[in-house]
């Protein structure tokens, strides 16, 4: 007995650091002109909030109320709520200093932007008790109300403890991957994830060869907003530059020239129920003001003017940073301001 | 949580650990593994735990109540908790199924139960079923509370099977039977299990998921749709007896061994056959409690042909409320019947007849599937109508994708030739050849990349 254990340790030890040794050796040829990884050990104040094929962990975050993100939401005195377009392009820390020095006192601004429709965030609203919170509503999710992706669903039919597991499966796998990123190449079939991007090409008939570690995304716990993307083929996107706005004669494929609409249930909900609503409409490619719903009122309109995108959708950092300063200035040309000060 | 999961296997880890340091005290490493076991099943939901806690909770209640009381009146007891354990299983499985038949039989908008299929009810329903009727026969002893939460709560196999009946796992509670050769061991079958599972299962799922949700099938040529039927029959087989491996494995690193639930089914050469070789944990468990009682071999032959029929008929309906599972089962019994009625009897091995027979039955099993897998009866009849070569045009082309996915189905066939390549190679290279097949299965678990799938028979 003895003997066939310590010969099946023997065997499987030797085989596999040889084989992990000879992948490791080939690799590194490869893995030295890649982008640098990402922190492991993140700032207390930061979490990985997408992370790749795993999964988004901010959906069952704010669904649950999940590591006091609830609390903070609930001891907020405003709101950013929307799609991933408020997620990539409002600044709550930015927002909440500005309001700040303006009502000489701290005044709480948290950003709730979920790359989901409306009908998640009306979801988050309602277990988290926020309905009597004032917020930005950005219309977008509205227009995309019930389009929840396939994670949104699986999100509502957990519980806390699920929510909790699933949020620590994607951190493990973020860990796991950055341990091995530097030493094994990883084997993804060509339909999963175009690898095209990477300085260099590897592919064994249908498989690609590539890094360990997948696109990733790093949210703030104090205000919620993104910090940052890191991208195996980029490194961390926000230090580099993004493209200008397309021209407004050419409408998102997705939203129709009329307009959006407010959902019936949705409007009825935002303004019978929840008194501080505030509108907004973040610029994408294609925006144009003639697609805002004349009921949504009061709107805070945000000049696209020499706001840049990193994808069509979603802006930059320094976008995110003038558009909410452009809110801002919105907010306290109409006299909102005074009412969230109070 | 799944088992493929990083994070379950991470705390996987730590638990092995904290039982072999509470081996010593083995009460106290028993309750600590049944705390472990309810914390997987209330990350699956709080109602599930719920449920679980109070059908074991009557149970135990039942069995405490058999023992106490005399044979004749102990099969009343006996008759009533199995109705309520049906009723139960019945009202959370199989409501929507006969309301929805019986509502368009009848005309009738009969309202959906609102609660979906709790976790693994199926599978825990049939194990306090064997509990009760072995007690009741005399074949066990009824256990301790330990015993029992932790017979039927053990994680490994709580959600999925193997079906384990008392007999198997009591006598191994409250002792430390951990031997030099469980820990190489459990660990290969975890390896491999994974490795079936993540590697083959998930990436095959992700090229076929796609060709069943397709009402259009007529993208696809006759050969394709044979590829397709084969390959699910490969991602079944990875992923249920992935699934059974990884338990046996988690089960032997904690020190215990449930049954083997899979021997290499695609070398069947008849349904009875396959029946001895897939899920064997339930077709034994359906021929003691259900095949034998009601009749079994020792009635006219007609009445035992019918004993098959019924027995397999709700084998298929056990897995799932749905008619293509009826007919599944069906298939598989009429299979049965079939071999009986021809005068099977198992040709021997390498003749012309066993291939003859092999490949009549595994053609069979792998049509079987298209009804156990479409989404219902009308697309399954769509998918079957074009395996036949003459409703298309090009009947022999297949589609790349299908052919990339044959390459993951290879490993399973290596899998079923494992047990005749390790028959045939010396005692003293068993060791080396298991610890290098581990090796390289670990390697590519970690290399190649796989989507996340949850088992195809935690639905069950």
């Amino acid at each position: 007995m003895k003997r066939f254990t310590t010969t099946f340790w023997l065997a499987f030890t030797a085989l596999t650091l040889l084989l992990n040794l000879s992948f490791h050796e080939w690799w590194s040829l490869y893995w030295r002109d890649l982008p640098p990884r990402p922190p492991l050990i993140l700032p207390k104040d930061t979490y990985v909030c997408d992370y790749g094929s795993a999964g988004i962990t901010d959906d069952c975050i704010y669904l649950y109320g999940l590591f006091g993100v609830g609390d903070d939401m609930r001891k907020s005195d405003l709101l950013l709520m929307g799609s991933s377009h408020v997620k990539c392009g409002l600044s709550a820390g930015q927002l909440s200093k500005e309001l700040s020095a303006k009502a000489a006192h701290p005044v709480r601004v948290y950003n709730v932007g979920i790359a989901e429709g409306f009908s998640f965030t009306k979801d988050v609203i309602n277990q988290n008790k926020l309905r009597d919170k004032p917020a930005v509503i950005d219309l977008f999710s509205i227009y995309d109300n019930d389009s929840v992706s396939p994670v949104a669903d699986t999100t509502r039919k957990y519980n806390a403890l699920g929510a909790y597991c699933h949020v620590g499966e994607i951190w493990a796998k973020y860990v796991c991957d950055w341990f091995w990123d530097p030493f094994l190449p990883h084997l993804y079939p060509k339909r999963i994830m175009p690898l095209d991007t990477l300085p260099f090409k590897l592919t064994i008939g249908a498989l690609h060869l590539g890094r360990f570690l997948q696109t990733t995304a790093f949210r703030s716990w104090d205000t919620g907003d993104l910090l940052d993307f890191w991208s195996p083929s980029r490194g961390m996107i926000n230090s580099q530059p993004g493209t200008d706005l397309r021209p407004y004669d050419r409408t998102y494929e997705d939203v129709p020239n009329e307009g959006i609409k407010l959902p019936n249930m949705a409007g009825a909900q935002l303004s019978g129920q929840r008194p501080h609503i505030i509108y907004t409409l973040l610029p994408f490619d294609g925006y144009k003001l003639g697609i805002v719903p004349k009921e949504a009122q009061p709107f805070v309109p945000i000049a696209p003017e020499g706001l840049t995108l990193s994808d069509g959708l979603h802006l930059t950092e320094l976008g995110r940073k003038l558009a909410t300063e452009r809110l801002m200035q919105g907010l306290q040309s109409q006299g909102i301001i005074v009412n969230l000060s109070k | 949580m799944s088992y493929t999961d990083t994070l379950f296997l991470l705390i996987f880890a730590a638990v092995c650990i904290v039982t072999w340091l509470l081996r010593p005290w083995p009460v106290i490493k028993e309750w600590f593994l049944i705390g472990f076991s309810l914390f997987v099943i209330a990350t699956w939901g709080y109602f599930d735990l719920a449920l679980f806690l109070a059908v074991i909770g009557v149970n135990f209640f039942a069995a405490f109540t058999m023992s106490r009381v005399r044979h004749e009146k102990s099969r009343y007891i006996l008759t009533a908790f199995i109705i309520v354990d049906l009723a139960t299983l019945a009202t959370f499985k199989y409501a929507n199924f006969i309301g929805g038949n019986l509502g368009a039989i009848m005309g009738l908008k009969i309202p959906s139960f609102p609660l979906g299929i709790p976790l693994a009810i199926s599978f825990y329903v049939f194990h306090l079923i064997s509990y009760l009727v072995d007690i009741h026969a005399g074949r066990v002893k009824v256990a301790t509370l330990r015993e029992y939460t932790f017979y039927l709560s053990f994680f490994p196999h709580v959600i999925a099977g193997p079906i384990v009946r008392a007999w198997q796992l009591v006598p191994q509670i409250g002792k430390d039977r951990r031997v030099a050769t469980d820990f190489a061991m459990g660990f290969h079958y975890l390896v491999v299990g994974f490795f079936l599972k993540s590697v083959v299962a998930n990436n095959i799922a992700m090229a076929i998921d796609g060709v069943w949700l397709e009402p259009d099938m007529t993208a696809l040529s006759t050969l394709d749709h044979w590829v397709v039927a084969f390959l699910y029959y490969c991602e079944i087989y990875g992923d249920f007896a992935g699934y059974s491996l990884m338990a046996l494995g988690m089960a032997r690193l904690l020190g215990y061994r449930l049954p083997v639930n899979f021997r290499s089914p695609m070398l069947a050469a008849s349904v009875q056959e396959f029946w001895r070789r897939w899920h064997i944990t339930l077709s034994k468990w359906l021929r003691d409690y259900l095949y034998i009682p009601l009749g079994g071999n020792r009635v006219p032959p007609y009445r035992s042909m019918l004993n098959v029929l019924i027995t397999m008929l709700l084998g298929g309906l056990w897995h799932g409320a749905g008619w293509g599972f009826v007919v599944w089962g069906a298939m598989h019994g009429i299979g049965i019947v079939g071999e009986r009625s021809l005068g099977f009897r198992g040709q021997r091995k390498k003749s012309m007849q066993w291939l003859a027979w092999w490949i009549v039955t595994q053609i069979w099993i792998t049509i079987a599937w298209v009804f156990f897998r479409a989404p219902n009866l009308r697309a399954a009849n769509t998918f079957l109508w074009h395996m036949i070569p003459l409703m298309d045009g090009r009947p022999f082309v297949v589609h790349r994708t299908f052919l990339m996915s044959l390459v993951c189905a290879i490993p399973v066939i290596l899998h079923h030739c494992a047990p005749y390549l390790i028959r045939k190679l010396e005692r003293r290279f068993l060791a080396v050849a298991l610890g290098l097949s581990t090796s390289v299965m670990l390697v590519l678990n970690f290399i190649v990349f796989s989507p996340t799938k949850i088992f195809i028979y935690f639905r069950f």
